[in-house]
Protein backbone atom coordinates (compact mmCIF):
# COMPACT_ATOMS: atom_id res chain seq x y z
CA UNK A 1 0.00 0.00 0.00
CA UNK A 2 2.86 2.22 1.01
CA UNK A 3 4.77 1.38 -2.23
CA UNK A 4 1.98 2.01 -4.38
CA UNK A 5 1.35 5.90 -2.50
CA UNK A 6 5.00 6.69 -2.86
CA UNK A 7 4.52 5.15 -6.16
CA UNK A 8 1.80 8.04 -7.10
CA UNK A 9 3.15 10.85 -5.12
CA UNK A 10 7.01 10.45 -6.83
CA UNK A 11 5.15 10.18 -10.20
CA UNK A 12 2.62 13.64 -9.80
CA UNK A 13 5.89 15.20 -8.88
CA UNK A 14 7.61 14.66 -11.88
CA UNK A 15 4.88 14.83 -14.34
CA UNK A 16 4.36 18.12 -12.39
CA UNK A 17 8.02 19.53 -13.00
CA UNK A 18 7.80 18.23 -16.57
CA UNK A 19 4.66 20.54 -16.94
CA UNK A 20 6.93 23.35 -15.52
CA UNK A 21 9.09 22.73 -18.03
CA UNK A 22 6.81 22.34 -21.06
CA UNK A 23 4.95 25.67 -19.84
CA UNK A 24 8.27 27.87 -19.18
CA UNK A 25 9.57 26.47 -22.78
CA UNK A 26 6.25 28.02 -24.40
CA UNK A 27 6.87 30.86 -22.50
CA UNK A 28 9.91 32.15 -23.20
CA UNK A 29 9.48 30.54 -27.30
CA UNK A 30 7.07 33.88 -27.01
CA UNK A 31 9.12 35.82 -25.50
CA UNK A 32 11.30 35.64 -28.12
CA UNK A 33 8.94 35.52 -30.66
CA UNK A 34 7.70 39.13 -29.31
CA UNK A 35 11.37 41.19 -29.43
CA UNK A 36 11.65 39.38 -32.95
CA UNK A 37 8.13 41.01 -33.64
CA UNK A 38 9.15 44.29 -32.02
CA UNK A 39 12.47 44.93 -33.69
CA UNK A 40 10.66 44.06 -37.09
CA UNK A 41 7.87 46.27 -36.31
CA UNK A 42 10.60 48.95 -35.36
CA UNK A 43 12.86 48.46 -38.53
CA UNK A 44 9.39 48.76 -40.53
CA UNK A 45 9.18 52.36 -39.41
CA UNK A 46 12.30 53.28 -39.30
CA UNK A 47 12.56 52.29 -43.18
CA UNK A 48 9.42 53.93 -44.05
CA UNK A 49 10.41 57.43 -42.30
CA UNK A 50 13.49 57.36 -43.36
CA UNK A 51 12.84 56.30 -47.21
CA UNK A 52 9.68 58.65 -47.64
CA UNK A 53 11.88 61.56 -45.99
CA UNK A 54 15.05 61.19 -48.31
CA UNK A 55 13.00 60.84 -51.39
CA UNK A 56 11.72 64.27 -50.45
CA UNK A 57 14.55 65.76 -50.34
CA UNK A 58 16.21 63.97 -52.80
CA UNK A 59 13.47 64.96 -55.23
CA UNK A 60 13.07 68.57 -54.28
CA UNK A 61 16.95 69.20 -54.32
CA UNK A 62 17.19 67.67 -58.12
CA UNK A 63 14.19 70.15 -58.84
CA UNK A 64 15.82 73.31 -57.30
CA UNK A 65 15.55 75.39 -60.69
CA UNK A 66 13.68 78.39 -61.23
CA UNK A 67 9.80 78.29 -60.85
CA UNK A 68 10.30 74.12 -60.77
CA UNK A 69 9.31 73.63 -57.14
CA UNK A 70 5.69 74.47 -55.62
CA UNK A 71 3.66 73.48 -53.38
CA UNK A 72 -0.13 73.54 -54.29
CA UNK A 73 -3.45 71.53 -53.49
CA UNK A 74 -4.59 68.85 -55.58
CA UNK A 75 -7.98 66.86 -55.30
CA UNK A 76 -8.13 68.34 -51.93
CA UNK A 77 -4.76 67.41 -50.47
CA UNK A 78 -0.89 69.07 -50.38
CA UNK A 79 1.05 68.66 -53.18
CA UNK A 80 4.68 68.56 -54.34
CA UNK A 81 4.39 69.92 -57.83
CA UNK A 82 7.49 69.98 -59.55
CA UNK A 83 7.64 71.39 -63.25
CA UNK A 84 9.72 70.12 -66.09
CA UNK A 85 10.82 70.66 -69.41
CA UNK A 86 11.79 68.17 -71.57
CA UNK A 87 12.33 68.84 -75.43
CA UNK A 88 10.60 71.59 -75.07
CA UNK A 89 7.50 69.78 -73.75
CA UNK A 90 6.50 70.88 -69.70
CA UNK A 91 5.66 68.14 -67.84
CA UNK A 92 4.61 67.75 -64.05
CA UNK A 93 5.68 65.51 -61.37
CA UNK A 94 3.31 65.67 -58.17
CA UNK A 95 4.60 63.86 -55.10
CA UNK A 96 1.17 63.80 -52.58
CA UNK A 97 -0.31 62.00 -49.95
CA UNK A 98 -3.03 59.36 -50.67
CA UNK A 99 -4.48 55.92 -49.21
CA UNK A 100 -1.81 55.17 -46.76
CA UNK A 101 1.27 56.00 -48.76
CA UNK A 102 3.05 58.60 -50.45
CA UNK A 103 2.06 58.71 -54.06
CA UNK A 104 4.32 60.21 -57.22
CA UNK A 105 2.35 60.95 -60.48
CA UNK A 106 4.59 62.21 -63.73
CA UNK A 107 2.30 63.74 -66.14
CA UNK A 108 2.01 66.02 -69.05
CA UNK A 109 1.36 70.10 -67.80
CA UNK A 110 -2.12 70.63 -66.55
CA UNK A 111 -3.17 67.15 -67.48
CA UNK A 112 -6.20 66.29 -65.09
CA UNK A 113 -5.72 62.95 -63.08
CA UNK A 114 -7.25 60.70 -60.18
CA UNK A 115 -5.25 60.41 -56.98
CA UNK A 116 -5.42 56.90 -57.54
CA UNK A 117 -4.14 56.69 -60.98
CA UNK A 118 -0.43 57.98 -59.35
CA UNK A 119 2.26 55.27 -58.45
CA UNK A 120 3.04 54.60 -54.56
CA UNK A 121 6.07 55.18 -53.55
CA UNK A 122 6.24 54.54 -49.70
CA UNK A 123 3.48 53.39 -47.43
CA UNK A 124 2.60 55.92 -44.58
CA UNK A 125 -0.03 56.80 -41.95
CA UNK A 126 0.51 60.26 -42.92
CA UNK A 127 2.55 62.96 -44.47
CA UNK A 128 2.00 67.02 -43.99
CA UNK A 129 3.50 69.43 -46.13
CA UNK A 130 3.95 72.99 -44.73
CA UNK A 131 4.95 76.20 -46.22
CA UNK A 132 7.15 78.12 -43.72
CA UNK A 133 8.67 80.61 -45.91
CA UNK A 134 9.16 81.51 -49.54
CA UNK A 135 12.08 79.09 -49.70
CA UNK A 136 11.73 76.74 -46.06
CA UNK A 137 9.23 73.83 -46.41
CA UNK A 138 8.33 71.43 -43.45
CA UNK A 139 8.01 67.67 -44.27
CA UNK A 140 6.40 65.61 -41.68
CA UNK A 141 6.17 61.75 -42.11
CA UNK A 142 3.80 59.53 -39.53
CA UNK A 143 4.18 55.82 -39.16
CA UNK A 144 3.21 53.71 -36.37
CA UNK A 145 2.56 56.59 -34.20
CA UNK A 146 5.49 57.65 -34.57
CA UNK A 147 6.77 61.13 -36.82
CA UNK A 148 9.91 62.74 -37.70
CA UNK A 149 9.94 66.21 -39.78
CA UNK A 150 12.33 67.68 -42.45
CA UNK A 151 13.01 71.05 -43.60
CA UNK A 152 14.20 71.54 -47.01
CA UNK A 153 15.29 75.22 -47.95
CA UNK A 154 15.49 76.08 -51.89
CA UNK A 155 18.04 78.45 -53.87
CA UNK A 156 16.24 78.77 -56.64
CA UNK A 157 13.22 80.91 -56.91
CA UNK A 158 9.86 78.92 -56.07
CA UNK A 159 7.44 78.88 -58.40
CA UNK A 160 4.85 81.42 -58.32
CA UNK A 161 6.94 84.07 -56.81
CA UNK A 162 8.71 87.10 -57.54
CA UNK B 1 6.96 -13.89 -8.00
CA UNK B 2 8.40 -10.69 -6.69
CA UNK B 3 8.62 -8.78 -9.90
CA UNK B 4 10.08 -5.29 -9.83
CA UNK B 5 8.71 -2.98 -12.63
CA UNK B 6 10.83 -0.25 -13.63
CA UNK B 7 8.63 2.76 -14.85
CA UNK B 8 10.59 5.63 -16.77
CA UNK B 9 8.81 8.41 -17.45
CA UNK B 10 9.61 10.27 -21.06
CA UNK B 11 13.33 9.39 -20.93
CA UNK B 12 15.13 12.02 -23.07
CA UNK B 13 11.45 14.07 -23.42
CA UNK B 14 13.21 17.04 -21.34
CA UNK B 15 16.06 16.70 -23.49
CA UNK B 16 14.19 16.63 -26.31
CA UNK B 17 12.19 19.53 -25.38
CA UNK B 18 14.99 21.63 -24.55
CA UNK B 19 16.85 21.11 -27.79
CA UNK B 20 13.31 22.03 -29.11
CA UNK B 21 13.12 25.15 -27.20
CA UNK B 22 16.81 25.86 -28.05
CA UNK B 23 16.78 25.79 -31.61
CA UNK B 24 13.82 27.97 -31.52
CA UNK B 25 15.19 30.80 -29.77
CA UNK B 26 18.30 30.41 -31.61
CA UNK B 27 16.72 31.02 -34.68
CA UNK B 28 14.94 34.47 -33.11
CA UNK B 29 18.17 35.66 -31.84
CA UNK B 30 19.84 35.39 -35.55
CA UNK B 31 16.43 36.53 -37.31
CA UNK B 32 16.48 39.35 -34.75
CA UNK B 33 20.21 40.39 -35.31
CA UNK B 34 19.83 39.97 -39.10
CA UNK B 35 17.63 41.95 -39.04
CA UNK B 36 18.36 45.04 -37.04
CA UNK B 37 21.91 44.74 -38.57
CA UNK B 38 20.39 45.50 -42.27
CA UNK B 39 18.47 48.44 -41.08
CA UNK B 40 21.82 50.16 -39.22
CA UNK B 41 24.06 48.96 -42.80
CA UNK B 42 20.82 50.83 -44.58
CA UNK B 43 20.94 53.83 -42.17
CA UNK B 44 24.73 54.16 -42.59
CA UNK B 45 24.26 54.26 -46.68
CA UNK B 46 21.99 56.94 -46.35
CA UNK B 47 24.59 59.14 -44.15
CA UNK B 48 27.20 58.47 -46.01
CA UNK B 49 24.73 59.99 -49.39
CA UNK B 50 23.96 63.37 -47.26
CA UNK B 51 27.35 63.60 -46.02
CA UNK B 52 28.29 63.62 -48.74
CA UNK B 53 25.59 65.99 -50.52
CA UNK B 54 26.17 68.49 -48.00
CA UNK B 55 30.64 68.14 -48.24
CA UNK B 56 29.67 69.29 -52.12
CA UNK B 57 26.89 71.62 -50.94
CA UNK B 58 30.06 73.22 -49.02
CA UNK B 59 32.13 73.20 -51.84
CA UNK B 60 29.59 75.03 -54.10
CA UNK B 61 29.32 77.76 -51.57
CA UNK B 62 33.11 78.18 -51.16
CA UNK B 63 33.10 78.75 -55.29
CA UNK B 64 30.42 81.15 -55.01
CA UNK B 65 32.06 83.21 -52.32
CA UNK B 66 35.07 83.17 -54.61
CA UNK B 67 32.83 84.15 -57.24
CA UNK B 68 30.86 87.24 -55.29
CA UNK B 69 34.33 88.60 -54.09
CA UNK B 70 35.50 89.19 -57.98
CA UNK B 71 32.09 91.00 -58.42
CA UNK B 72 32.10 92.47 -54.90
CA UNK B 73 35.40 93.97 -56.02
CA UNK B 74 34.50 95.59 -59.69
CA UNK B 75 34.53 99.11 -59.89
CA UNK B 76 30.96 100.70 -60.84
CA UNK B 77 32.50 102.55 -64.10
CA UNK B 78 33.70 98.80 -64.86
CA UNK B 79 32.71 97.41 -68.51
CA UNK B 80 30.81 94.38 -68.83
CA UNK B 81 33.94 92.12 -70.88
CA UNK B 82 36.90 93.62 -68.10
CA UNK B 83 34.38 92.15 -64.86
CA UNK B 84 33.66 88.76 -67.20
CA UNK B 85 37.61 88.18 -67.74
CA UNK B 86 38.53 89.09 -64.04
CA UNK B 87 35.29 86.03 -63.31
CA UNK B 88 37.08 83.67 -66.16
CA UNK B 89 40.17 83.52 -64.11
CA UNK B 90 38.34 81.44 -61.58
CA UNK B 91 38.91 77.77 -61.86
CA UNK B 92 36.07 75.34 -62.67
CA UNK B 93 33.09 78.05 -63.79
CA UNK B 94 31.93 77.92 -67.56
CA UNK B 95 30.41 81.87 -68.06
CA UNK B 96 28.36 82.16 -70.81
CA UNK B 97 28.81 86.05 -71.97
CA UNK B 98 26.17 86.45 -74.10
CA UNK B 99 23.27 85.76 -71.52
CA UNK B 100 25.46 86.34 -68.69
CA UNK B 101 24.87 83.53 -67.17
CA UNK B 102 27.64 81.26 -64.74
CA UNK B 103 27.42 77.44 -64.18
CA UNK B 104 29.96 75.61 -62.28
CA UNK B 105 29.36 71.90 -61.15
CA UNK B 106 30.68 70.04 -57.90
CA UNK B 107 31.09 66.31 -57.51
CA UNK B 108 31.12 64.21 -54.59
CA UNK B 109 32.08 60.71 -53.72
CA UNK B 110 28.88 59.03 -54.02
CA UNK B 111 27.98 59.71 -57.67
CA UNK B 112 25.82 62.62 -57.33
CA UNK B 113 26.73 66.36 -58.20
CA UNK B 114 25.91 69.49 -57.62
CA UNK B 115 25.18 72.06 -60.44
CA UNK B 116 25.33 75.58 -60.28
CA UNK B 117 23.74 78.72 -62.43
CA UNK B 118 24.41 82.09 -61.78
CA UNK B 119 22.43 85.22 -63.67
CA UNK B 120 24.64 88.13 -63.90
CA UNK B 121 23.19 91.69 -63.26
CA UNK B 122 24.48 95.16 -62.58
CA UNK B 123 22.64 97.79 -60.63
CA UNK B 124 25.05 99.81 -58.81
CA UNK B 125 27.83 97.13 -59.02
CA UNK B 126 27.99 93.29 -60.29
CA UNK B 127 25.72 91.22 -58.99
CA UNK B 128 24.64 87.39 -58.95
CA UNK B 129 21.28 85.92 -58.72
CA UNK B 130 21.42 81.73 -58.72
CA UNK B 131 18.88 80.86 -60.64
CA UNK B 132 19.65 76.47 -60.34
CA UNK B 133 21.28 74.84 -57.36
CA UNK B 134 20.34 71.19 -58.02
CA UNK B 135 21.83 68.05 -57.50
CA UNK B 136 21.77 65.05 -59.75
CA UNK B 137 24.00 62.09 -60.89
CA UNK B 138 27.55 62.29 -62.14
CA UNK B 139 26.91 58.77 -64.33
CA UNK B 140 23.11 57.58 -65.40
CA UNK B 141 22.75 53.67 -65.07
CA UNK B 142 22.85 52.45 -68.42
CA UNK B 143 19.83 50.40 -69.95
CA UNK B 144 21.10 47.99 -72.48
CA UNK B 145 18.61 47.48 -75.50
CA UNK B 146 16.49 44.84 -75.35
CA UNK B 147 15.16 43.45 -79.03
CA UNK B 148 11.97 41.04 -77.77
CA UNK B 149 10.24 39.04 -79.85
CA UNK B 150 6.37 39.65 -80.00
CA UNK B 151 4.13 36.86 -80.85
CA UNK B 152 2.52 38.34 -84.16
CA UNK B 153 -0.67 36.26 -84.02
CA UNK B 154 -1.73 33.30 -85.65
CA UNK B 155 -1.56 33.61 -89.59
CA UNK C 1 3.54 -8.70 -4.88
CA UNK C 2 4.07 -6.48 -7.81
CA UNK C 3 6.75 -4.05 -6.75
CA UNK C 4 6.69 -0.84 -9.35
CA UNK C 5 10.00 1.28 -8.90
CA UNK C 6 9.61 4.82 -10.48
CA UNK C 7 13.05 5.48 -12.07
CA UNK C 8 13.46 8.98 -11.28
CA UNK C 9 16.75 8.61 -10.45
CA UNK C 10 17.61 9.08 -14.20
CA UNK C 11 14.27 11.67 -15.04
CA UNK C 12 16.28 13.81 -12.54
CA UNK C 13 19.65 13.83 -14.25
CA UNK C 14 17.74 14.12 -17.55
CA UNK C 15 16.21 17.55 -16.03
CA UNK C 16 19.05 18.92 -14.52
CA UNK C 17 21.41 18.37 -17.49
CA UNK C 18 18.94 20.00 -19.68
CA UNK C 19 18.73 23.38 -17.17
CA UNK C 20 22.52 23.49 -17.61
CA UNK C 21 22.36 23.09 -21.75
CA UNK C 22 19.21 25.90 -21.20
CA UNK C 23 21.31 28.30 -19.37
CA UNK C 24 24.51 28.01 -21.35
CA UNK C 25 22.40 28.96 -24.40
CA UNK C 26 20.25 31.01 -22.50
CA UNK C 27 23.35 33.31 -22.07
CA UNK C 28 24.64 33.60 -25.52
CA UNK C 29 20.82 34.07 -27.16
CA UNK C 30 20.30 36.54 -24.13
CA UNK C 31 23.25 38.68 -25.65
CA UNK C 32 21.94 37.74 -29.35
CA UNK C 33 18.74 39.62 -28.56
CA UNK C 34 20.38 42.68 -26.60
CA UNK C 35 22.71 43.22 -29.56
CA UNK C 36 19.70 42.89 -32.17
CA UNK C 37 17.80 45.28 -29.73
CA UNK C 38 20.59 48.21 -29.56
CA UNK C 39 21.90 47.50 -32.89
CA UNK C 40 18.25 48.52 -34.21
CA UNK C 41 17.95 51.70 -31.34
CA UNK C 42 21.30 52.72 -32.95
CA UNK C 43 19.57 52.40 -36.94
CA UNK C 44 16.73 54.15 -35.52
CA UNK C 45 18.58 56.67 -33.51
CA UNK C 46 20.91 57.44 -37.19
CA UNK C 47 17.24 58.57 -39.21
CA UNK C 48 15.87 60.51 -36.44
CA UNK C 49 19.57 62.01 -35.61
CA UNK C 50 20.06 62.89 -39.67
CA UNK C 51 16.29 64.17 -39.98
CA UNK C 52 17.06 67.10 -36.95
CA UNK C 53 20.34 67.43 -38.32
CA UNK C 54 19.79 68.25 -41.73
CA UNK C 55 16.45 70.52 -40.94
CA UNK C 56 18.84 72.77 -38.86
CA UNK C 57 21.32 72.93 -41.86
CA UNK C 58 18.38 73.73 -44.31
CA UNK C 59 17.07 76.35 -41.77
CA UNK C 60 20.96 78.04 -41.61
CA UNK C 61 20.66 78.14 -45.34
CA UNK C 62 17.70 79.64 -45.94
CA UNK C 63 18.65 82.36 -43.49
CA UNK C 64 20.00 85.29 -44.99
CA UNK C 65 22.81 86.84 -42.44
CA UNK C 66 25.14 86.33 -39.74
CA UNK C 67 22.93 87.82 -37.62
CA UNK C 68 20.05 85.59 -38.74
CA UNK C 69 22.19 82.35 -38.36
CA UNK C 70 22.87 83.11 -34.51
CA UNK C 71 18.83 84.07 -33.99
CA UNK C 72 17.90 81.24 -34.81
CA UNK C 73 20.94 79.25 -33.15
CA UNK C 74 19.83 81.06 -30.00
CA UNK C 75 16.70 80.13 -29.98
CA UNK C 76 16.85 76.58 -30.50
CA UNK C 77 19.78 75.62 -28.55
CA UNK C 78 19.71 75.06 -25.17
CA UNK C 79 23.49 75.79 -24.10
CA UNK C 80 25.84 78.48 -25.62
CA UNK C 81 29.98 77.59 -25.49
CA UNK C 82 32.56 79.92 -26.19
CA UNK C 83 34.02 79.70 -29.56
CA UNK C 84 29.97 79.46 -31.25
CA UNK C 85 29.14 76.07 -29.45
CA UNK C 86 25.87 75.56 -29.36
CA UNK C 87 23.98 72.08 -27.76
CA UNK C 88 20.71 70.66 -27.16
CA UNK C 89 19.38 67.66 -26.20
CA UNK C 90 16.90 65.14 -26.83
CA UNK C 91 15.56 62.15 -24.18
CA UNK C 92 15.64 58.60 -25.50
CA UNK C 93 12.40 59.51 -27.56
CA UNK C 94 14.39 62.63 -29.72
CA UNK C 95 12.06 64.89 -27.85
CA UNK C 96 13.35 67.88 -26.34
CA UNK C 97 12.90 68.07 -22.81
CA UNK C 98 14.25 67.57 -19.99
CA UNK C 99 16.01 64.08 -20.17
CA UNK C 100 19.67 64.26 -21.53
CA UNK C 101 20.13 61.17 -23.29
CA UNK C 102 21.44 62.79 -26.83
CA UNK C 103 22.86 66.20 -27.71
CA UNK C 104 23.09 67.48 -30.87
CA UNK C 105 26.03 69.58 -31.36
CA UNK C 106 26.73 72.58 -34.10
CA UNK C 107 30.09 74.47 -34.11
CA UNK C 108 30.13 77.51 -36.32
CA UNK C 109 33.33 79.05 -37.80
CA UNK C 110 33.44 81.98 -39.25
CA UNK C 111 35.46 82.99 -42.03
CA UNK C 112 35.25 86.72 -43.50
CA UNK C 113 35.93 87.14 -46.76
CA UNK C 114 35.54 90.63 -48.99
CA UNK C 115 31.85 89.99 -49.92
CA UNK C 116 30.32 88.76 -47.11
CA UNK C 117 30.93 86.02 -44.31
CA UNK C 118 31.64 81.97 -45.31
CA UNK C 119 30.28 79.92 -42.31
CA UNK C 120 31.95 76.73 -41.73
CA UNK C 121 29.25 74.69 -40.15
CA UNK C 122 30.17 71.39 -38.05
CA UNK C 123 26.82 69.72 -36.74
CA UNK C 124 26.91 66.18 -34.88
CA UNK C 125 24.66 64.03 -33.01
CA UNK C 126 25.75 61.79 -29.84
CA UNK C 127 24.67 59.57 -27.04
CA UNK C 128 25.51 60.48 -23.71
CA UNK C 129 26.16 56.92 -22.86
CA UNK C 130 27.53 53.78 -24.96
CA UNK C 131 25.33 51.19 -26.18
CA UNK C 132 24.98 48.50 -24.03
CA UNK C 133 26.23 45.18 -25.58
CA UNK C 134 28.27 46.85 -28.69
CA UNK C 135 31.26 47.95 -27.30
CA UNK C 136 33.07 48.67 -30.41
CA UNK C 137 31.95 52.72 -31.79
CA UNK C 138 31.82 56.07 -30.31
CA UNK C 139 29.22 57.55 -28.93
CA UNK C 140 28.67 59.71 -32.09
CA UNK C 141 25.89 58.79 -34.00
CA UNK C 142 25.55 61.43 -37.18
CA UNK C 143 27.74 64.07 -38.02
CA UNK C 144 27.57 66.57 -41.35
CA UNK C 145 29.96 69.31 -42.20
CA UNK C 146 29.35 72.05 -44.44
CA UNK C 147 29.56 76.17 -45.41
CA UNK C 148 27.13 78.27 -46.22
CA UNK C 149 28.05 81.64 -47.65
CA UNK C 150 26.26 85.04 -46.56
CA UNK C 151 26.89 88.01 -48.65
CA UNK C 152 26.71 91.47 -47.42
CA UNK C 153 23.02 92.64 -48.30
CA UNK C 154 21.57 89.64 -48.05
CA UNK C 155 20.87 86.81 -50.45
CA UNK C 156 20.67 87.33 -54.06
CA UNK C 157 17.94 84.54 -54.99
Amino acid sequence: MDTKNQFSFQFIFVMLLYLIIVILSVMIISLGKNIYDRINKDRNTNYELRVSLSYIANKIRQSDRDEAVEITELNGVDAVLINELFDDEKYQTWIYFYDGAIYEMFTDADTAFELSDGMKVVDADDFNIEKVRDDLYKFTAVNNEKSSDLYLSLYSKAAGHE
Amino acid sequence: MNRRTNVSVGMGGTLIITVFVVLCLMIFAVLSFTTAYSDLKLSNKAQEITTDYYSIHGRAEEKLAEISDVLYDTDVNESKESILRKLSDIDGIDIDEENLNIQYEVSGEKNQKITVALNLFFTDRANYEIRAWNLSNIELPVYEDEIIDIWEGID
Amino acid sequence: MNKVALNSKVSLVEIILSVLIFATAGIIMLSCFGIARFTQIRANDKTEAGMIIQSDFEVIKSLKSTVEMHEFLDESYEEKEPGNIYTKYYDENWKQGSDRDYSVTIVIDQENTRSGDLVKINISAEREKPYPFINKGSREIYSIESRKFFPYGGSHE
